[in-house]
């Protein structure tokens, strides 16, 4: 702009300004592409998000261990009557299972840990087995049932990563006071597990480093009451990280709360480290070794979350690590997920109430909302005159539509819950409202539908003298089917998907059993999901997914089945 | 007696199946050789005699089915002891919930004497509506069947009545349609007005204090509860500012791409992979939301020295965003390419690029549409319901930090209706009145879109 503007000639200012114009056209085109790339990237790392956390619920862990069915528990007089039998002391027998496999178990704080690696709700199906077959009792039996969520979590490493590893250096035992063992070997032999520890010390050192300068910035805004007690406690994390680190270098570690926790498994036992040299570790007894004989190959199991910030304890770790050492834990097919209605407990928790649940629903919808629509759709399109009020119902059609799914719930709980008294919690009601919700989107597809259906069908048909509804319902409406079929499915597969209306009319209550009627109090899937996110239990998380990629996979199909119909019937006139 | 209605509704049908083929009989029959001298296919005969003998008894054991308990009731509470019925209305409703569901032989959460005299009257009262329900549709389908059968003959003009019963069919089918919105309305609107019979509208509307915990009794103290909206609709504002923000770039972006630059092979896979946008169902972005989305946006607050939670604004903004997106893209779409191709040939001829001709031809074209498509999309954003109500969180803020949680409308009327509601509470009809808002606004904004995006096509077509 400095410079004197020199008249130039259409021609040349043309010329010199296409770069910046081609420029911009590049640009522009890349905006276009950077926006469905956007678009389409969110949807995969939707999918990838929700596949990658729901995968692992798809498998779990199970116990098979040898279970005495002792009969004094069961039917001490025997009686053999089935009112009797199923009030025997089944939780008691499993808990005698598991003490069986660990007898060197003995306070009732080691108890009562041990027997949460199998959580109270499955002596129902122990004791429907019996019942089911009372000759049982008295035998001894192998029982399966799914291992506690927590324990199933750290197995699978989505508590804390599992690290192993295996050494072949010979080892010492030497007894210590009460349950506590020395491990000696050559020098270094502890070297390695040593520097990882140092590390990890460090590591969290800097992390209260870090915390103190996010104070001390903090302290040039606050009041000086406020900035008195943050001194101090900038102070405290200073002096604390300090200690940290001295710790770190000190020639033999101590193991405190803040550590990671390293277990020494030999000899089918496993001891807990507390004090670690380069040439020795001394460690508390988890499970004792079955000798004490020389140690040849040992392992270590280093947890880095330290025991106190996790739901499962170092001891019930060990237990699990040995039951599956033993075989008695296999990862297998979780079938209770597809076979079980919800539960307070995760492991046995099931999406088959939801799924029944939802297919009840749907039921409803279907049967209440296509004949609705598909006739009021042959009315507008076939029969109807034009005029204000069918304009009316057009307009009115295309704005409920619109209206958000909330509203119908809304209108379902104030009509069909309290002016009528239904159910609540129904997969009828829930069937209704959601019907409510897609009769304008099947009116809508089912008009394009008979639009679509050429004139010269319904004058040919009146020509040999056939009646406006027989040409209707004999002539059009089987030409129109496809579209109709087509515009329903995905209008169905919407209703499968809705939650929100669903919330409203009292369908999201807990329901244990799969549902056996319409008026039976159910749920449906998208609420289930709604109902275990909002869970704080983290096996719920993994839950959650999977029944999202079950429900996702079902919407799939209804959907692949429209496109499918429509590929197979389309007509171009 | 509960079960005897799908037994009755079951004889009907075999009854109506009955009668058709009588009819039809009938009027074979009535022809005698000459079938041509008939006036309807016998079909017709046998239709027409079905719905006589079928329909009157379907509708009353239809209405029965529907508002029998309700009659039942209503009888219930005429026959009550005096001292029963001056209960406040809770209890007396807690009452008949109690003896109906001792009648039925399911379990009361109470029992007392006067509730067990209950229960038999209500059961007697039960028995003998059944019994006169009973009574009534046989009479309506003997007396239905004789009436039709009377007039079936060669000459009946069977076709014609059949035809007619139809089209009523198909008129009721229609009004459907119109009684959703008009119960929609009038439901809304009722509990609204006992909602602002206890609170005043205008502090509804202007209230800057949103807390509907109410006093459970008159002497607690502390829980006035207080129904100022204005949080709600600022949380609501602020989501669905975050989520256009979000989706009119990319959706605007995306159609203009798709439309005027991508080869239609391109379009054929990226369009549909769009619209698996539209389809995933709303709790599953919710979920995304609160465990992916929040705690990602939680960690890079923190880096960066800002406080935040993992349920916020901006995490359920975002996420509604990614939801919208096909909205916007596929509606602008069509509108985009609605413009006719005269106008682009036009600017290409006076040497704009395509860039140019998008920017200064096709986009102020197609504009009064698009503003039509962004309508539409805001009035979903502002409707929706579950990414909120997993992402966004519950404490009513007035705030404009998005990095704060908020509630939205939507929320506050899911929290307010699960669990367990008081009877015609202020904090239940409260819900309502937010709803009878929403609904009124997300109307408008569908009507101006909707008209807007009409006239417009009008406008090329």
């Amino acid at each position: 702009m400095t410079e004197p503007v020199k008249p130039l000639s259409t021609k040349v200012r043309i010329a010199a300004s296409l770069p910046r114009r081609y420029r911009a056209e590049q640009r522009f085109r890349l905006y276009g592409r950077a926006a469905i790339v956007l678009a389409i990237s969110a949807l995969a790392l939707l999918l990838f998000s929700v596949g990658a956390q729901g995968f692992s619920a798809f498998s779990i862990y199970r116990f098979n261990l040898p279970l005495h069915l002792d009969a004094k528990l069961i039917d001490p007089k025997g009686t053999e009557d089935p009112a009797i039998i199923a009030k025997g002391r089944y939780r008691k027998l499993i808990q005698q299972a598991l003490s069986d496999a660990f007898p060197d178990v003995r306070s009732r704080k080691d108890k009562r840990q041990l027997y949460a690696l199998s959580t109270g709700l499955n002596s129902v199906s122990l004791r429907n087995r019996v019942v089911e077959d009372p000759s049982l009792i008295g035998t001894a039996i192998r029982y399966t049932a799914p291992l506690s969520d927590d324990l199933d979590l750290y197995l699978k490493g989505e508590i804390t990563q599992r690290h192993f590893t295996n050494e072949a250096t010979p080892l010492t035992i030497d007894q210590g006071p009460a349950k506590i063992l020395t491990l000696s070997g050559s020098p270094d032999t502890f070297s390695a597990i040593m520097d990882q520890l140092r590390r990890s010390r460090h590591k969290a050192a800097t992390r209260l480093d870090a915390q103190a300068a996010k104070l001390r910035e903090n302290l040039q805004t606050a009041t000086a009451e406020v900035a008195k007690i943050q001194t101090t406690r900038i102070e405290e994390l200073a002096t604390k990280a300090d200690t940290m680190r001295k710790d770190a270098n000190a020639a033999t570690l101590t193991l405190g709360a803040n550590d990671p926790s390293i277990l020494l498994g030999f000899h089918k036992g496993f001891i807990k480290a507390t004090e670690i040299s380069p040439h020795s570790l001394s460690g508390k007894v988890l499970r004792p070794p079955t000798s004490m004989q020389d140690v040849q190959n040992w392992r270590v199991l280093r947890l880095d979350l330290p025991e106190r910030a996790r739901r499962v304890s170092d001891q019930q770790a060990v237990w699990a690590e040995s039951l599956l050492q033993a075989g008695f834990l296999k990862r297998s097919f979780n079938a209770v997920f597809f076979t079980n209605a919800d539960s307070r407990e995760p492991e046995l928790a099931g999406i088959a109430g939801a799924m029944v649940g939802s297919i009840l629903t749907l039921l409803a919808t279907m049967l209440a909302a296509v004949p609705i629509g598909i006739l009021a759709a042959i009315y507008l399109e076939e029969f109807a005159p034009k005029n204000r009020l069918t304009d009316f119902i057009e307009v009115n059609i295309n704005n409920l539509a619109a209206v958000p799914s909330i509203i119908f719930g809304l209108l379902g709980l104030a009509v069909f819950l309290n002016m009528f008294h239904m159910p609540r919690s129904a997969p009828l009601v829930g069937g209704l409202v959601l019907a409510l919700m897609t009769l304008p989107v099947i009116i809508i597809a089912s008009r394009a539908a008979i639009k679509a259906v050429p004139p010269s069908i319904r004058e040919a048909a009146l020509g040999v003298g056939a009646s406006k509804t027989q040409t209707v319902f004999d002539h059009v409406l089987p030409l129109a089917a496809p579209g109709i079929l087509t515009g329903t499915i995905i209008g169905l597969a919407r209703a499968l998907g809705e939650t929100a209306p669903l919330l409203m009319i009292g369908m999201v209550a807990f329901i244990a059993d799969i549902p056996k009627s319409l008026s039976s109090p159910a749920t449906a899937m998208p609420v289930q999901i709604y109902l275990w996110a909002s869970s704080a239990e983290r096996s719920w998380e993994s839950r959650t997914a999977a029944a999202i990629i079950i429900l996702l996979l079902l919407m799939i199909v209804l959907n692949l089945t429209a496109v499918f119909l429509r590929h197979k019937f389309e007509r171009r006139w | 007696m509960q079960n005897l209605l799908p037994l009755a509704m079951a004889a009907l049908v075999v009854l109506t199946l009955i009668a058709w083929f009588h009819g039809r009989n009938r009027a074979v029959a009535s022809a005698g050789v000459h079938p041509s001298a008939l006036h309807s296919l016998p079909g017709y005969s046998g239709a027409y005699l079905a719905i006589w003998a079928g329909l009157p008894a379907f509708l009353i054991l239809a209405l029965f089915g529907l508002f029998g308990n309700l009659v039942v009731d209503q009888l219930l509470r005429h026959a009550l002891p005096q001292d029963i019925r001056a209960l406040p209305v809770e209890q007396l409703e807690l009452f008949v919930r109690n003896a109906r569901a001792l009648a039925v032989g399911g379990t009361a959460s109470e029992t007392s004497p006067a509730l067990l005299d209950a229960a038999q009257t209500y059961a007697s009262l039960s028995r003998q509506s059944h019994v006169g329900v009973m009574v009534l549709v046989i009479a309506l389908t003997t007396g239905g069947f004789f009436f039709a059968r009377r007039q079936i003959s060669a000459k009946f003009r069977a076709r014609n009545h059949v035809e007619a019963a139809i089209f009523a069919l198909l008129v009721a089918c229609s009004a459907i349609a119109v009684l959703t919105t008009l119960g929609i309305v009038l439901s809304l609107l009722t509990e609204s007005l006992r909602f602002f019979s206890q609170i005043n509208a205008l502090d509804f509307l202007f209230g800057l204090k949103w807390s509907p915990q109410t006093a459970l009794r008159a002497d607690q103290v502390g829980q006035s509860g207080s129904f100022g909206a204005v949080p709600l609709f600022a949380g609501t504002f602020l989501i669905t500012l975050i989520a256009m923000v979000v989706a009119a770039p990319v959706g605007l972006y995306s159609a203009i791409y798709l439309s005027e630059y991508a080869k239609p092979s391109t379009r054929r896979i990226v369009k549909p992979i769009l619209e698996i946008l539209a389809g995933v169902p709303t709790v599953v972005y919710g979920f995304f939301a609160l465990l992916t989305v929040g705690p990602f946006i939680r960690q890079t607050a923190e880096a960066v020295g800002l406080g935040a939670q993992t349920q916020s604004a901006l995490s359920a903004g975002l996420v509604m965003g990614i939801m919208i997106i096909p909205f916007v893209s596929s509606l602008s779409d069509d509108v985009i390419n609605a413009v006719p191709q005269a106008l682009r040939d036009g600017s290409y001829a006076m040497g704009a690029t395509q860039a140019e001709t998008v920017r200064n031809v096709v986009f102020p074209a197609a504009l009064p549409g698009i503003m039509g498509a962004l309508l539409l999309a805001v009035s979903r954003a502002i409707g929706e319901t579950m990414i909120v109500v997993m992402a966004a969180g519950q404490s009513a803020n007035l705030t404009a930090n998005p990095l704060e949680p908020v509630t939205t409308v939507t929320v506050q009327i899911v929290t307010l209706l699960t669990g367990d509601q008081e009877f015609d509470s202020a904090k239940t009809l409260s819900a309502f009145a937010l709803g009878l808002v929403l609904f009124v606004i997300t109307l408008g904004l569908n009507i101006i879109s909707l008209r807007v995006v009409r006239k417009y096509r009008e406008r090329y077509d």
